[in-house]
């Protein structure tokens, strides 16, 4: 038990994390995705949906990936796919993913990726990088009308450390008046109303308190997390907190979150079959 | 010479009446000289007034460095109760007060003590237009040498000011306290030093996934037990990520202080 316990849960993350610091990890994302940014995800039409998964722990199969990407997949409104971190567990489990994206996913639909802790255990950072790319960027949609913002964040390590923040408080300042929504989407969750997944962790409480004030002092519409396993959702000053629930392989609970995106938005949870 | 005769002839003396009182020998001499200094903690733990003054660095990954300054009064109207209420101002606009009340209980070997903890933290981050309020209930065992606390919080967030066009939201957040201390010396002694894990600190209360990590110690200017002027100093750190098992660095800080009767 023990043993198998130990392939699971990096032990030495307790006292040092086995992957990069997160002011690294932001370092490296900034030059992974120097080129991506500028290029918006187009749609037809001002009402679209995105397709959340999180906390899928890998170990030999990704069946509700694969599921989750063939319903996006045959939904015109799709606009792209998001997992928000937690892949995997163990050394390969990234590889099973992206072969899985790979073989389902068709050309044309986008899948936007973050890390969770457990991505960053075993030294796995550097496999998340090589196949996935960076952990924190932002993306935009462009529809016929108007245009959204997507802001995703490395929140791995539960903080998203200095550099990261002054990105994130400089990208909010300069651009979101520029959007009709803006959507942060990270891994870890910003509230615990319920000891959930307990003892799992959250922020500390001081980045807490001026990162949902910078949500709401820059009107973030949504803010979309996973990690606490359990699906909520909580208001916050003018911010919708949405924490979706687990997507792991033989678990009944398993579900995925589609945004439903229009002038408003909503959220509703899907249980996989 | 002379002074060993003086103090053995007084032992001596002692002694005798001892015997002549309770018709016992040496190891009730034992108690009650260990009587006298369990008095004499009492008479230190009884001191009705007293101030702390504290001046503090902090550095955390997000809010930078920052400055802070501490005032906490306590009072100690009996052996089994102590309170006290704090005032916390830092450098980044943030305010903290706190109070809190100790309900001591001494069964039978007086050197330790069980205790009900009750602490009340309300901070204002000024510069983020967020409040929180938190209220504690901790069971505690007090040992000369070490110190450990165990309990639940409610925590209530909210901003100070709702934004503009929507009205105030409230999250209700419960929680784990706990404090876990341990030091080198009994805690009378004349200078100590001690380590602690909490996530208790006098002025926040924190996740309790987000425990703090700190070296303290102190010096009492006037020699053993006596608590007139204590000179404190702690340092520590607060890693953020402790529970997602990946640790990065989030806080380190630094306060000295000291604590004079009034």
């Amino acid at each position: 038990m023990a043993l198998a316990s130990c392939d699971k849960y990096d032990i030495s993350g307790f006292f040092h994390s086995s992957s990069d610091t997160v002011n690294k990890r932001f370092s490296q994302s900034l030059e992974i995705d120097s080129s991506n940014a500028d290029t918006p995800v187009a749609m037809d039409s001002n009402n679209y949906s995105v397709y959340v998964i999180s906390d899928l722990h890998i170990k030999t199969t990704a069946k509700n990936l694969a599921q989750l990407i063939d319903i996006a997949a045959t939904d015109p409104d799709a606009g792209f796919v998001a997992v928000l971190g937690d892949i995997t567990d163990q050394k390969g489990g990234h590889y099973i993913a992206y072969d899985t994206i790979n073989e389902h996913r068709p050309g044309t639909l986008p899948l936007y990726a973050t890390v969770g802790n457990h991505d960053l255990y075993f030294g796995q950072w550097t496999s998340y990088k090589k196949l996935f790319g960076a952990s924190a960027y932002y993306r935009t949609v462009q529809t016929p009308d108007t245009a959204d913002l997507f802001v995703f964040l490395d929140s791995g390590n539960g903080t998203l450390g200095h550099d990261q923040y002054r990105w994130l408080a400089s990208l909010l300042e300069n651009h979101r008046p520029s959007y009709r929504h803006c959507i942060v989407a990270t891994h870890t969750n910003f509230f615990d109303v319920d000891l959930g997944q307990m003892p799992t962790g959250s922020f500390t409480l001081e980045e807490t308190a001026m990162l949902t004030s910078l949500f709401t002092r820059h009107n973030v519409t949504m803010v979309i997390n996973g990690h606490d396993h359990h699906h909520e959702t909580a208001r916050f000053g003018t911010t919708l907190y949405i924490t979706a629930g687990p997507a792991m392989d033989k678990n009944p609970d398993s579900g995925y979150s589609v945004l439903h995106i229009g002038d408003n938005i909503t959220c509703s949870h899907h249980l996989f079959q | 010479m002379h002074r060993i005769s003086v103090t053995t002839l007084l032992l001596l003396t002692i002694t005798a009446c001892l015997q002549a009182q309770t018709g016992t020998g040496e190891s009730d001499i034992a108690r009650v000289a260990d009587t006298v200094t369990h008095n004499t903690r009492h008479a230190i733990s009884v001191l009705p007034l007293s101030l702390d003054l504290h001046i503090g660095y902090e550095h955390s990954q997000i809010n930078s460095s920052a400055f802070t300054s501490a005032i906490l009064l306590n009072y100690t109207p009996q052996d089994w109760v102590k309170t006290n209420i704090g005032f916390r101002v830092s450098t980044h606009s943030m305010y903290s007060f706190a109070a809190r009340g100790d309900f001591n209980w001494r069964p039978g070997n007086k050197r330790s003590c069980l205790t009900l903890r009750n602490q009340y933290n309300y901070n204002i981050y000024g510069a983020s237009n967020f409040q929180d309020l938190n209220i504690s209930l901790a069971a505690a065992y007090d040992h000369p040498y070490f110190y450990i606390a165990a309990g639940g919080y409610a925590r209530m967030f909210t901003n100070i000011k709702p934004p503009r066009g929507s009205r105030r939201t409230t999250i209700w957040e419960p929680g784990l306290v706990y404090d876990i201390e341990g030091r080198i010396f009994p805690k009378q002694h004349v200078w100590n030093i001690g380590l602690q894990i909490t996530n208790m600190r006098l002025f926040v209360i924190e996740r309790f996934y987000a425990p703090n990590f700190i070296l303290k110690g102190n010096y009492r200017i006037n020699g053993y037990a006596d608590e007139h002027l204590n000179l404190q100093v702690q340092t520590g750190f607060q890693p953020a990520g402790l529970m997602h098992i990946a640790v990065n660095y989030y806080t380190f800080f630094l306060n000295v202080g000291i604590t004079c009767a009034i």
